[in-house]
């Protein structure tokens, strides 16, 4: 505040000596016009003759007005005075050399312009708080279990119940789980929308009501509650032009006529940003304790610290493994926060770019001090000369330091620019799953990251030539020799600079040969010409009693005609349905298999369970390895129950057996294992392939499931195609999650590869500013010794000698950048270790890629100066002395 | 003719505080006072007038305040310090020293 008011008092002191300057010289000039007029001149004549008289007004102010500001600073403030006018002798300093300055902006420009563009990333993601009231205190709860490994799963009902009524850590709790829902309506398509069932208690949990309307009630959370929806705000605003009338009417959803009963504030988007709407929990009486899909949301009392939650949790979770040991041995309890839960790995993804644009920043900033150097050292006969007259070291670094921060902003407000174009490749470039993207905008808090950021580049690029600027040799630099600590600290940037550069491009050739890894994992399936539709079947229309399963008529005659249609549709090489398309990690359920020791309930193993039709196999291409394929006599009411396993599966429990024949139990249900499919990858391509077995819709329905198709034909074809064949079936069917599965491919690696594209970029933009910064250096340089060279080649060295000689320095000089660059990289590469696929953290190619690629970069850049030093003429050069 | 503009800043200078040992007077006054008191032999450069007068208040011969002018404006009027009336007696000592040595080459043989 004082420091403002100083500023404030000396912008104002500025303007009053200009005041009393004019003031002074306006009196002269009336005088003497009046001394003239009575001499009898007329008006203008007189006052025309003052002013000649005068001389040069603008002349005489200005050196009035520094004698002025200079007699105001022993009086303590003015300082401020002489940084203005020092400030403007800088701008105009620096306009005079339109070169290095352009140069030097667009260098600032693009450093301080992406490192704008992440942090309003990395704000609006990962700094600012969740949007509800209290976010600290909310927490994601998890069960985990330890006889099987797993170590994130959800909720069963009953236990979310029990932890609700024993624990004494949270004030509150809410239960959801994200479901999949067709609206359909009678002016348009049926619609498949994102819903998230929840219970009532949420509003109290997250301390967000709906803006208008009300939440829902207790005995919503039950089945058998009245059929009502709350409206997310976007669906409120996009289908219902945001007018308050939506409330209490009514919309199908699945079949159901449910009542608008709220609409839930403008920019609430719980859990993510893709639920268009909120159903009530209405979860079934007999909910099994061994159904783990439920999400969990509590809040925590104030005071209670997450390690007394995690140990609440883990002995709730100890009684009722004790008190429940068929569905619960091995269960535990854990929380973390909803900020973590919600962030997920995003976080590491992002602080890994932020670390990496930081580094783009410093080369840049090296990049500005060794230009300024060299303006420095050009103009080292203006610093002796001043420091003769008396300007005392602090004086002289002041004046660099005030120039750099003239520079350093107007580099900032280039690099708004620069941020907001960056931003948006940026978030074009994002996963679509990327969380709280929407929040990504430049505020506030960026412009105030950005004003640092200048602060702190200026200080960083201008003290080194400041000092050394300051510390000018004053015989040297009236004479012409150059002082020692112009080369000193040249070597030292160009050093620096491709260390730096050298870490970037080493993290980015880590992160290049992963993604490629991961791009040439065999996924098992052939993506090409597939495409794959979600399909959802209403229970209102699709009966789906429990006690009836699987014996689910209805489910299972849409199913089959859907696919008899689709075998006889043109440009249909084979069609098939699926719980899940591959890649999707789908579900796991516990199984035994026959004539094994016998297990403990609770203690079996779990395996990945992917319900397919027959023709599955054939449509994702995946090869039958022994035995045979699931046929469409399996599908028959009365045929025996057959499965066919994956590789994996029999690596695992077949090893010296053999699998065809045995007999697998899963769901109270004994299947023949009838043959062996190839690997496909679940969950991803980077994970290890699990043991899976593949049962039939018959044995096991599903109302929700995907339908593959493959064909040639374009995928928009393909589509209308299915939408042609779906349509006569069920006029109210929406097709949900439109892919091919090249798409679905592509979509499972976006995160790493936005990581990869997004750190190439970085380091190939600090390799380019280093070498442009390593290009600068040396043409210094080699301006420096021109005379030493012109005095070489007089005495007879030839052109060759010379471009070695310069080119051995910057050899010399990049070699030791690189070797330290290469430490740095090596002592980082933990940093990298889990962003890495099948790539060592010291991968050996990847080191010695980037050693030639950036020795490469410095010899180019040393390339150009040097052949301009061999061809030096020494006549000329000698004769300028 | 770097010499020639020295002389002449010394000068005023000298004239200046010479004026100044007086009475304060404004910039104006001042020139026109060297003017009457010459009959018009010594113009002052009214464009170094002023700087010089600025620099000698930051050396400290003279201060400066404003006050009413003869044709009732507001005016700078410069008054002679301590340290301002040193220096003129040092000046005129110098002067003296350097008429006379002119002096001497000029009646030389």
């Amino acid at each position: 505040m004082r420091t403002l008011r100083l500023w404030l008092r000396a912008l104002l002191d500025s303007a009053e000596v200009e005041g009393e300057i004019d003031d002074e010289i306006q009196l002269h000039l009336d005088l003497r016009t009046r001394d003239y007029r009575k001499r009898g001149y007329s008006e203008a004549q007189a006052r025309n003759l003052a002013r000649t008289r005068f001389g040069d007004e603008v002349e005489v102010r200005q050196q009035c007005r520094r004698l002025l500001m200079v007699e105001r600073t022993k009086g303590g403030h003015p300082l401020m005075g002489t940084i203005i006018r020092e400030l403007r002798h800088a701008v105009r300093s620096l306009v005079k050399t339109p070169g290095p300055t352009t140069v030097i902006l667009v260098t600032l420009a693009l450093g301080i312009g992406v490192n704008t563009a992440i942090f309003s990333v990395v704000e609006g993601v990962l700094l600012r708080p969740l949007p509800y009231s209290d976010p600290d205190r909310l927490l994601s709860l998890w069960e985990n279990d330890r006889l099987r490994g797993t170590t994130q799963e959800g909720f069963s009902l009953p236990d979310y119940v029990d932890v609700g009524d024993g624990n004494e850590a949270f004030d509150s709790m809410a239960a959801f789980t994200v479901v999949t829902t067709t609206w359909t309506s009678e002016d348009d398509e049926p619609r498949r929308m994102t819903a998230v069932r929840i219970s009532a208690s949420s509003s109290e949990v997250l301390g967000v009501s709906p803006a208008i309307g009300r939440s829902f009630r207790p005995e919503e959370d039950r089945e058998g509650g009245l059929p009502v929806v709350i409206l997310g705000p976007d669906l409120f605003r996009t289908r219902f032009g945001a007018s308050a009338e939506a409330l209490g009417t009514r919309i199908v959803l699945d079949g159901v006529s449910r009542e608008i009963v709220g609409v839930m504030p403008a920019g609430f988007d719980f859990p993510s940003s893709d639920v268009a709407l909120y159903l009530p929990l209405e979860a079934p009486s007999d909910a099994s304790r061994g159904n783990h899909g439920i999400s969990v949301v509590a809040r925590r009392k104030p005071g209670i610290p997450l390690t007394e939650v995690n140990a609440q949790l883990q002995a709730l979770a100890s009684g009722l493994e004790s008190a429940y040991p068929d569905d619960n041995l091995g269960r535990g309890m854990w929380a973390e926060t909803l900020y973590r839960s919600t962030v997920g790995d995003t976080r590491d993804r992002l602080l890994l770019l932020f670390g990496a644009v930081g580094f783009v920043l410093l080369v840049a900033c090296v990049n500005v001090a060794g230009i300024l150097s060299s303006r420095a050292l050009s103009r080292s006969r203006d610093l002796a000369i001043q420091s003769a007259l008396g300007a005392n070291r602090w004086t002289l670094v002041r004046q660099q330091l005030i120039e750099s921060l003239a520079l350093s902003f107007a580099g900032g407000v280039l690099a708004l620019a620069v941020s907001a174009a960056a931003r948006r490749a940026l978030l074009a470039l994002a996963p679509e799953d990327l969380p709280r993207a929407s929040n990504v905008e430049i505020n506030g808090t960026v412009l105030a990251f950005t004003l640092v950021l200048c602060l702190a580049a200026a200080l960083v690029f201008g003290i080194l030539p400041a000092l050394a600027g300051s510390r000018v040799n004053l015989r040297g630099s009236l004479g012409s020799a150059i002082g020692v600590s112009s080369g000193r600290l040249r070597r030292a940037l160009l050093v620096g600079e491709i260390a730096l550069a050298v870490v970037l491009v080493f993290g980015a050739g880590l992160l290049i040969r992963s993604f490629v890894r991961l791009l040439h994992v065999d996924p098992g399936f052939t993506a090409a010409n597939v495409v794959a539709v979600g399909l959802d079947l209403p229970a209102s229309r699709y009966p789906q009693r429990f006690p009836e399963w699987p014996r689910w008529n209805q489910v299972r005659a849409f199913q089959t005609e859907l696919l008899s249609r689709l075998a006889e549709a043109p440009g249909v090489d084979s069609a098939a349905i699926a719980v899940n398309t591959p890649l999707d990690a789908g579900w796991t359920s516990r199984f035994t298999i026959e004539g094994r020791p016998d297990v403990a309930p609770g203690q079996e193993d779990e395996v990945r369970v992917r319900t397919v039709s027959p023709g599955y196999f054939r449509t994702v291409g995946l090869p039958i390895l022994r035995g045979r394929d699931l046929s469409d006599d399996d599908e028959r009411p009365e045929a025996p129950a057959v499965i066919v396993v994956n590789e994996a599966f029999v690596e695992r429990y077949f090893k010296d057996e053999e699998p065809l024949g045995a007999r697998v139990t899963q769901w109270d249900l004994t299947r023949e294992i009838v043959g062996v499919v190839k690997n496909e990858r679940f969950r991803g391509l980077a994970e290890e392939v699990p043991p899976a077995i593949y049962p039939t819709f018959s044995q096991a329905p599903f109302p929700e499931f995907f339908l593959l198709v493959r064909s040639r034909e374009r995928k928009e074809r393909v589509v209308a195609m299915i939408r042609e064949t779906v349509g006569p079936l069920d006029r109210e069917l929406a097709l949900g999650d439109v892919a091919t599965l090249d798409q679905r491919v592509s979509a499972s690696v976006a995160a790493p590869r936005f990581t990869m594209v997004i750190f190439a970029f970085f380091a190939a933009l600090a390799l380019g500013l280093a070498a442009v910064g390593i290009y600068g250096l040396m043409s210094q340089a080699v301006g420096q010794r021109t005379r030493e060279l012109g005095v070489r080649i007089s005495l007879g060295a030839r052109p060759k000698d010379v471009l070695s000689l310069v080119l051995g320095e910057g050899a010399r000089l990049s070699a030791l950048g690189i070797a330290i660059g290469v430490g740095l990289a090596v002592a980082a590469g933990r940093t990298f270790e889990s962003f890495l696929f099948g790539v060592e953290k010291l991968d050996p190619l990847t080191l010695a890629a980037v050693v030639v690629v950036a020795a490469a970069a410095g010899l180019l850049a040393t390339y150009l100066p040097a052949r301009r030093a061999s061809r030096i003429d020494p006549i000329r050069t000698l004769r300028q002395e | 003719m770097p010499q020639g503009s020295e002389l002449l800043h010394g000068t005023l200078e000298l004239l200046v505080l010479r004026l100044l040992e007086g009475e304060p007077l404004n910039g104006y006054a001042i020139g026109r006072r060297i003017e009457e008191l010459t009959d018009d032999a010594l113009k002052v450069d009214e464009g170094s007038l002023y700087p010089a007068l600025y620099r000698m208040e930051r050396r400290g011969f003279v201060q400066s305040s404003w006050g009413t002018s003869e044709n009732n404006r507001r005016a700078k009027f410069y008054r002679i310090t301590r340290s301002g009336r040193q220096r003129l007696q040092s000046q005129r000592v110098e002067w003296a020293g350097f008429q006379t040595a002119v002096q001497k080459i000029l009646e030389s043989p």
